[in-house]
């Protein structure tokens, strides 16, 4: 599907977000035969009403528990050439690292806010997720209006709650949907019961949203060295621009100005590649490649030993414990020199050390050796980065400044 | 779609697999095998594994075999096997099969049995920690679940409610420890319906089971004793995209572990089913 839009559905807990996806899958019949009964049956079963829910919260524990615990994807025809990947991730609190591992695919979001409940801080620290991650489109549906009757006046009371705490953290809102995900309305059809709503239903929003193309110059990442009949061969994705054989392109970080010798993709030399694609080279110059170094044209990104970096904690962090650095395939040992802001993700209040999990950080981050890194911007693999622990474990995400 | 904007969704699918297969090699080299059932998305997995090598696939490759198997998958198996220059191990659980294990006295024995327990016995006897396995989110729910790289504990159990923190392409945090195993998902973004575009731009070959033969084709293929043909007249790759197009009836229908029991699924895979 060449025009896939990828939305994650952000909020609290128990403001409908599972409903929203499910009821959405449903009534745009991307449902196959059965999966419905299958799901009455089973509502049957537990003594419930139909839960559009189920259809995302596959787990026996999260139907059980009416809790989303892990973060599902699922798929939807939204037209001819066009589809909407839906990405369902927990409202609580201590999973926030399921909600990261979706919503790191995700294009744009949707902001659920249930509306016979105050906005709590899990619903800003969402939101402000979100922006961090670059997610910088955000539909906000304020659900459940079938439990204030549809009420306009409430609507508006919610909206104007919710457009401030957004704009207290910098965020601005493109639609504010009055729905009931439960029963569908404004999903795909405009409802009945809102006649005072002339916006968007969800859908047109979602699919009026346009989602920027990356840059053109050359970046080659090496993934791994091969020995192809004799040769050794520097495996990596071209991720954008291209090269041709012949072409000088320069090696960072070491900064070495380099000949391009062959060109593999898939068992065959070829002449030229352009990205995406997996490719092969060899290179005429007697210097190794190895994994981590990009290869650029002479429009080079950043070779950088020291970085002010934003983070989000996904781990307690002690400041002189062993951490790397992962950018792309670059790792590098890496120190935090300075915390020069520290942050709760939830009001974005100021807070003191020590680094928590759940917190929000500016950091100073050095190297020992220099390492290739775009400025902040997580649609591309060099401007996003993590920072690991010697035992692998993800202890926070994030960006150059 | 244009012809053009399909050649290059279709390019960057390609590419993001290939990236992960090669993550799995840089980290496990000669631990690593690809599980292969001779279906069109462990065919396409083949392929792309080729691709990523320039030629060669430097891993083995495993037949989980039942024994139940259309007789088509055998032939179809050794003719690839010689195409594409294959390591390729055969893995049975013999003590099973010697048994009579078979569908009529419980699918979801069988499957523990003759699947599942027949990888462990091949895991253990090649020292493997890692498989590259081909299932995708769109076949079933509980599948929808999963990272692209996910850990099983020595007795292979999945522990879902401790997923690791997989955060844009960086898949370092699933942990198998030193007596797991790591499953490896390099398809786990693409639909049935990319698998089959993917196969046909690439020509890759693929098992006539899939194709209808008197107003019947199967849709997903595993053991001949479990899966039912759907009603179809597609006979060839591009009847079948047209028919992905338009159908409701789910990919997995036809196959009867899936749907005996609620949960069936989610209790096979939590104990080591793919």
């Amino acid at each position: 599907m060449p025009n896939l839009i990828k939305v994650v559905a952000a909020g609290d807990v128990d403001s409908g977000k599972s409903t929203l996806i499910g009821r959405f899958l449903y009534e745009s019949r991307s449902l196959p035969n059965g999966l419905v009964e299958d799901i009455e049956e089973e509502c049957e079963r537990l003594g419930r009403n139909f839960e559009f829910a189920y259809l995302l919260d596959s787990f026996d524990e999260e139907r059980k528990n009416e809790l989303t615990v892990d973060t599902t994807q699922s798929f939807c025809k939204s037209g001819k050439n066009s589809g909407i990947l839906f990405i369902d991730v927990p409202g609580h609190r201590e999973l926030l690292k399921n909600m990261l591992s979706g919503a790191s695919y995700a294009d744009t979001a949707v902001l659920t806010i249930a509306i016979n409940k105050p906005i709590r801080e899990q619903t800003k620290r969402h939101a402000f997720i979100l922006k961090f991650l670059g997610i910088n489109k955000i539909i906000t549906v304020i659900n459940k209006m079938d439990l204030s009757g549809f009420d306009r006046n409430d609507f508006l009371r919610i909206k104007e709650q919710v457009r401030v705490s957004l704009e207290k953290l910098g965020i601005e809102s493109c639609a504010y949907i009055p729905v009931s995900a439960s029963n569908g309305d404004n999903l795909l059809r405009r409802s009945k019961n809102t006649p005072w709503y002339h916006g968007k239903t969800l859908k047109e929003t979602i699919s009026g949203i346009r989602i920027k193309k990356r840059k053109e110059s050359l970046r080659f990442l090496i993934q791994d060295i091969y020995d192809i009949a004799g040769e050794s061969v520097a495996a990596g994705i071209i991720i954008s621009g291209g090269l041709k054989i012949k072409n000088r392109v320069f090696v960072l970080p070491d900064k070495k100005e380099v000949q391009v010798k062959t060109i593999r993709y898939s068992g065959k030399k070829v002449s030229s590649a352009t990205a995406p694609l997996a490719a092969g080279i060899t290179i005429k110059d007697t210097f190794s490649l190895r994994r981590g170094q990009v290869l650029s044209g002479s429009r080079m990104p950043p070779v950088v030993k020291e970085i002010s970096g934003r983070i989000i904690c996904t781990e307690d962090i002690e400041l002189n414990s062993d951490l790397y650095i992962r950018c792309a395939m670059q790792e590098e040992k890496v120190k935090i020199t300075r915390i020069n802001h520290l942050w709760d993700t939830s009001d974005l209040s100021p807070k003191n050390p020590p680094l928590k999990k759940n917190d929000l950080a500016e950091i100073t981050l050095s190297f020992n050796r220099g390492i290739v890194m775009e400025k902040y911007n997580f649609s591309d693999l060099l401007g996003r980065f993590v920072l690991v622990d010697n035992r692998d474990r993800i202890a926070a995400i994030g960006g150059a400044v | 779609m244009t012809k053009e904007n399909g050649a290059a969704y279709l390019k960057e699918r390609e590419t993001k697999s290939i990236y992960i297969i090669r993550e799995a090699y840089y980290r496990y080299r000669d631990k690593l095998a690809l599980l292969w059932s001779m279906g069109k998305d462990s065919t396409a997995l083949l392929h792309l594994s080729q691709k990523a090598f320039f030629g060669r696939i430097p891993f083995p490759v495993i037949h989980i075999d039942t024994s139940f198997k259309f007789k088509q998958i055998y032939s179809f198996r050794d003719r690839l096997t010689k195409e594409y220059g294959i390591n390729l191990i055969i893995a049975r659980n013999e003590p099973a099969l010697k048994k009579h294990i078979c569908p009529e006295q419980g699918r979801y024995r069988c499957c523990q049995a003759l699947k599942t327990q027949a990888l462990k016995i091949v895991t253990k006897k090649y020292g493997l920690k890692a498989f590259l396995v081909a299932i995708r989110r769109d076949e079933h729910l509980i599948r929808a679940k999963e990272r692209v790289f996910s850990a099983r504990d020595e007795n292979f159990r999945w522990n879902w409610q401790n997923p690791s923190l997989e955060m844009w392409s960086e898949y370092s945090e699933a942990n198998p420890g030193v007596s797991g195993h790591l499953r490896v998902h390099p398809l786990l973004d693409w639909r049935e319906i990319d698998v089959w575009r993917y196969t046909k731009a690439e020509r890759i070959p693929i098992l006539d089971l899939y194709f209808a033969k008197n107003g019947r084709r199967y849709r997903s293929v595993g053991c001949q004793s479990c899966c039912q043909a759907i009603p179809s007249t597609a006979s060839d790759i591009g009847k079948i995209i047209a028919e992905l197009g338009k159908t409701k009836i789910a990919e997995r229908s036809g196959r009867c572990q899936d749907k005996e029991k609620a949960y069936m699924m989610q209790k096979l895979r939590s104990l080591g089913y793919m």
